[in-house]
């Protein structure tokens, strides 16, 4: 077997052994990388940033830890934000593992801003139901949460002295990782209730949103790790997202060497054939 | 026959008139019955949760004594998690108990996260196997995906930072593939979206008329 079939026909732990290598040692060093900045993202923050102090912004947690090395630096990034400009956060998730994951957030950065729960920030918890959730919040909010996460009862939270129902938000953003998500929220909090929405996906998903930004339906979007990079920096906050840029891009760029040599041997070994033939 | 076929259809039929009807008109009559619909709608899905977890019961213990031999092992580790879970979920302080945080915290989100992490090795591969230039149609894809794969991370941005700002603009690399995501991919997913919507109200519609009955079961 010649070294071109060889190359051909690479063992996949090869490869598995490479995108690792590429992966792992870049995170090791933790360089945070700055990253070129697309409207898309930039239109989310200057939603956020343009509201003035105090506002609500719902943030729904659409998602579980499968999906946390991409959406969590998102979420985390948009709740810095929020701390900074002194807004009012609500937390839910309409997955079951979701409230959990922001709770998590907060356990660290609570303390850090000195936040107070009920009055700065409170979370929902999970309700089943989906897009019924999300318009029942639009009759009151106490319909489908009568308490927060844990047991409170929103008559006793500060936080809802008037905020009553889903139009009384000034922002929503939806951290989604499929359905129910970001696009249950775009049909009933913007197209129903006109509240605007903004939020973020996994990358995959990503191209399946830009229809809803390009009509207005959604305010902006952060798509993978790149979006919430691309945040990180707008905030000036480098995260996890910024470190893991740096994995990224070399996983990337072994890919498409992948995608190269395998091209490049797929066509001369198909030449060699023809050749062979010919004779 | 009745009670199995056609009392359903007619439930579905007025619940689905009644919320069509209150979205359009959202006057005080119609939204209250909405609300309640609603709530109703909520209280139902959450036994589904509990049927859900039931079945989830009743089929792993069926098969971790009756099934393969092979797989019998998985399916006592799936028993003994749900109950453990559920019993750390009972304990005080509910899901903020410290053997609930330590079973989400240290067992499923690394569980979790490591799956869907494996993705980019099997991605890789894939990449090396299948991603090959056999058509036009083929090597039009690989050239796309070469140009976003380059333009979603920095690597793009210093390979052709230069033409950045210059008459080559349209050359760099992050712009090219903003131009691909907001109008090549946008086309595409906008005729995919109105398409399937088409579909969705079809299938309404024939469900609210008694067309469409698979979601009853049975044949």
């Amino acid at each position: 077997m010649s070294f071109l079939e060889k190359l051909d026909r690479l063992d996949r732990r090869i490869i598995f052994l490479i995108i690792g290598i590429a992966v792992f040692v870049p995170l090791l060093f933790r360089v945070p990388i700055k990253v070129v900045q697309s409207p898309i993202v930039q239109d989310i923050y200057e939603g956020i940033e343009a509201l003035p102090e105090g506002s609500m912004v719902l943030l729904s947690f659409d998602y579980d830890p499968s999906t946390l090395a991409e959406l969590q630096p998102m979420s985390e990034a948009v709740i810095k934000h929020c701390i900074l400009k002194k807004h009012r956060m609500v937390f839910m998730g309409l997955w079951p593992q979701g409230p959990k994951l922001a709770q998590g957030i907060m356990e660290t950065v609570a303390p850090q801003y000195d936040l107070q729960y009920g009055v700065d920030y409170v979370n929902l918890g999970y309700k089943t139901g989906g897009m019924v959730v999300i318009s029942s919040l639009g009759s009151a909010i106490t319909d489908p949460f009568p308490t927060d996460m844990n047991g409170v009862s929103l008559r006793n939270l500060p936080i809802f002295d008037n905020v009553k129902t889903l139009r009384d938000f000034d922002y929503v953003v939806s951290m989604s990782a499929g359905d129910p998500g970001i696009k249950h929220w775009v049909m009933i909090a913007k197209d129903r209730f006109k509240v605007p929405v903004g939020g973020g996906v996994t990358a995959v998903s990503a191209p399946a949103f830009y229809a809803y930004y390009n009509s207005g339906q959604l305010e902006g979007l952060m798509g993978g790790l790149r979006g919430a990079a691309e945040y990180e920096t707008l905030i000036d906050t480098p995260g996890t997202a910024s470190y893991g840029m740096s994995a990224q891009n070399w996983a990337h760029l072994m890919i498409i060497l992948f995608i190269i040599i395998g091209n490049t041997t797929m066509l001369i070994l198909k030449r060699k054939k023809e050749k062979s033939r010919v004779r | 026959m009745f009670w199995k076929r056609q009392f359903p259809i007619m439930i579905t039929a007025f619940v689905a008139v009644v919320m069509i009807v209150a979205y359009f008109i959202p006057k005080p009559g119609f939204a209250g019955t909405r609300d309640n619909l609603q709530q109703w709608f909520l209280i139902v899905v959450t036994f589904t949760m509990v049927l859900g977890l039931l079945n989830l019961f009743f089929v792993s213990l069926h098969k971790a004594r009756k099934g393969r031999k092979e797989d019998r092992f998985y399916n006592w580790v799936t028993i003994v998690a749900l109950l453990g879970t559920i019993a750390a979920g009972f304990l005080k302080g509910g899901i903020n108990s410290p053997a609930f945080d330590f079973i989400f915290n240290y067992v499923y989100i690394p569980l979790s996260a490591t799956i869907f992490s494996l993705l980019a090795f099997y991605v890789a591969s894939a990449s090396f196997r299948a991603f090959r230039a056999k058509s036009v149609m083929a090597t039009i894809l690989l050239i796309t995906a070469f140009i976003v794969m380059l333009g979603r991370v920095p690597l793009g941005d210093w390979v052709t930072g230069w033409a950045q700002g210059t008459s080559l603009d349209f050359l760099y690399l992050p712009n090219i593939t903003n131009w691909i995501m907001e109008v090549m991919n946008m086309a595409g997913q906008r005729a995919v979206l109105m398409g399937a919507a088409l579909g969705l109200i079809a299938t309404g519609i024939k469900i609210i008329l008694g067309i469409e009955r698979s979601y009853l079961g049975g044949e």
